[in-house]
């Protein structure tokens, strides 16, 4: 059987897989903006018109000069720029080239969350987060600085888990067991098979599933310190978690945003166990 | 330990310390928060503590040069595909107004709401701006819009009406 926690004691391969899935899902969220370019004309629902008047630098200067990277055409050129950077990325071998590469992605990242000034959401955010950290791993090129890279990524991915675990903990919603059917009975993140199921369930079923998600959460943080296999399962449990919010919420990007985080959580793992 | 080393460890030490400062809700936060442009500093409790159990629709209705209004149209904002999984590209615009959608909700439901605050609020504007490429009839002379609340898949009571705007030459 493949051991991950052996080939993750590597940096480097936590590296190359990072940069993989990263690439991977941004790619998917280049190509789903592109599918919807309409949207970003000026009488779309991203409308750079309209999204400029929310900005708090509508009347500066430097803003006005700026305005041509946010309309409709510079939006798809950096789509195009987001694909093409994303295609080269893995293969790239020279470090320079790759902080290069990470550099155009990320610039572009960060202007499109300054533009979308609403509709972003979690994922958008983890992969500034990871982009960020392998710019400035890339451009310095050195050994301790590719591992605090990897502590960062590992520390926001577990707080992620953690916060969320503890805002679900202090809910009276989640610690009744009501949460869940609720969110599955919404159209917009729900499910109705789901919804109908969970609601011919009893009470203990429902809290149960409520339960599990607020103890797994809460406890996740345990991952960086469980000597192998041990951690394996919150992984594992993180892994179908995502995968259930993809295929049943819609919530596709969370999905490689968070598995292309999970590389850091077994390096650090690997730190602090030996 | 060179100056580079410490600069960086420095960056990501302040930045996770932000991330911990920005998942509380003190005034000071949404002081750092103003000026967070890039989002860099998320908001790690998804669906809690509070989590969304209401979806909301957005409808429109046009109204034609001799007065004659139509029947209410909903815009779909909550249908998926089998294939979301992989790719959900409309999930990006529903996203936004959806957001927008309950931005409005949050707006009419202040103490101290007024009129002219909800019609020059931002969502309110991108909502009409959304619906004027809406397709409709040539002697089409203005258009409406209304958000209407409802409990899901189950309902457990009548679907309610949150806002319904003034008629907007078009």
């Amino acid at each position: 059987m493949f051991n991950f926690s052996q080939y993750f004691s590597n940096y480097e391969q936590c590296y190359q897989v990072i940069t993989w899935l990263t690439c991977i899902g941004l790619l998917i969220v280049s190509f789903e903006y592109l599918a919807i370019h309409k949207e970003f004309k000026p009488d779309g629902v991203y409308s750079w018109k309209v999204f400029r008047s929310r900005h708090n630098f509508i009347n500066n200067r430097l803003f006005h000069r700026l305005d041509f990277l946010f309309g409709y055409t510079a939006f798809i050129v950096c789509q195009l720029l987001i694909i093409g950077c994303c295609i080269i990325l893995p293969f790239a071998q020279d470090h320079l080239l790759k902080a290069i590469l990470i550099a155009i992605i990320c610039l572009i990242s960060l202007m499109i969350s300054f533009r979308n000034i609403v509709g972003a959401d979690g994922s958008d955010q983890l992969f500034s987060i990871i982009l960020l950290t392998l710019f400035i791993s890339y451009l310095i090129n050195d050994p301790f600085i590719y591992r605090i890279g990897l502590i960062f990524i590992s520390g926001q991915v577990v707080l992620s888990y953690v916060v969320a675990g503890i805002a679900k903990g202090i809910s009276q919603k989640w610690r009744g067991g009501q949460a869940i059917i609720m969110i599955m009975n919404t159209k917009t993140y729900g499910h109705e098979k789901i919804a109908t199921m969970l609601s011919a369930s009893s009470r203990a079923f429902n809290i149960f599933l409520c339960w599990n998600i607020i103890v797994v959460e809460c406890l996740f943080f345990a991952v960086i310190f469980l000597p192998c296999p041990w951690f394996i399962p919150f992984l594992i449990w993180g892994f179908l978690f995502h995968l259930y919010n993809a295929v049943i919420m819609g919530l596709n990007n969370f999905f490689w945003a968070f598995l292309a985080a999970y590389p850091s959580i077994f390096y650090l793992n690997h730190l602090i166990t030996g | 330990m060179n100056y580079i080393f410490i600069a960086v460890i420095a960056f990501y030490g302040i930045w996770f310390l932000g991330t911990i400062c920005h998942q509380f809700d003190y005034k000071w936060v949404a002081g750092i928060r103003k000026f967070d442009y890039f989002r860099i500093l998320p908001r790690w409790t998804f669906f809690a503590p509070n989590p969304g159990t209401t979806d909301y629709h957005l409808l429109y209705r046009h109204m034609d040069k001799n007065d004659q209004v139509s029947d209410f149209k909903e815009i779909p904002l909550h249908d998926r595909h089998a294939s979301s999984f992989i790719w959900n590209a409309s999930k990006r615009s529903k996203k936004v107004l959806f957001d927008l959608v309950q931005e409005m909700n949050r707006i009419c439901n202040r103490e101290d709401v007024n009129e002219a605050a909800v019609k020059l609020s931002f969502s309110y504007i991108c909502i009409l701006n959304f619906l004027t490429k809406i397709p409709k009839a040539q002697d089409t002379k203005s258009i409406q819009f209304a958000i209407v609340a409802s409990s899901g898949f189950i309902e457990y009571g009548e679907p309610t009406l949150t806002f319904c705007s003034d008629f907007h030459h078009v």
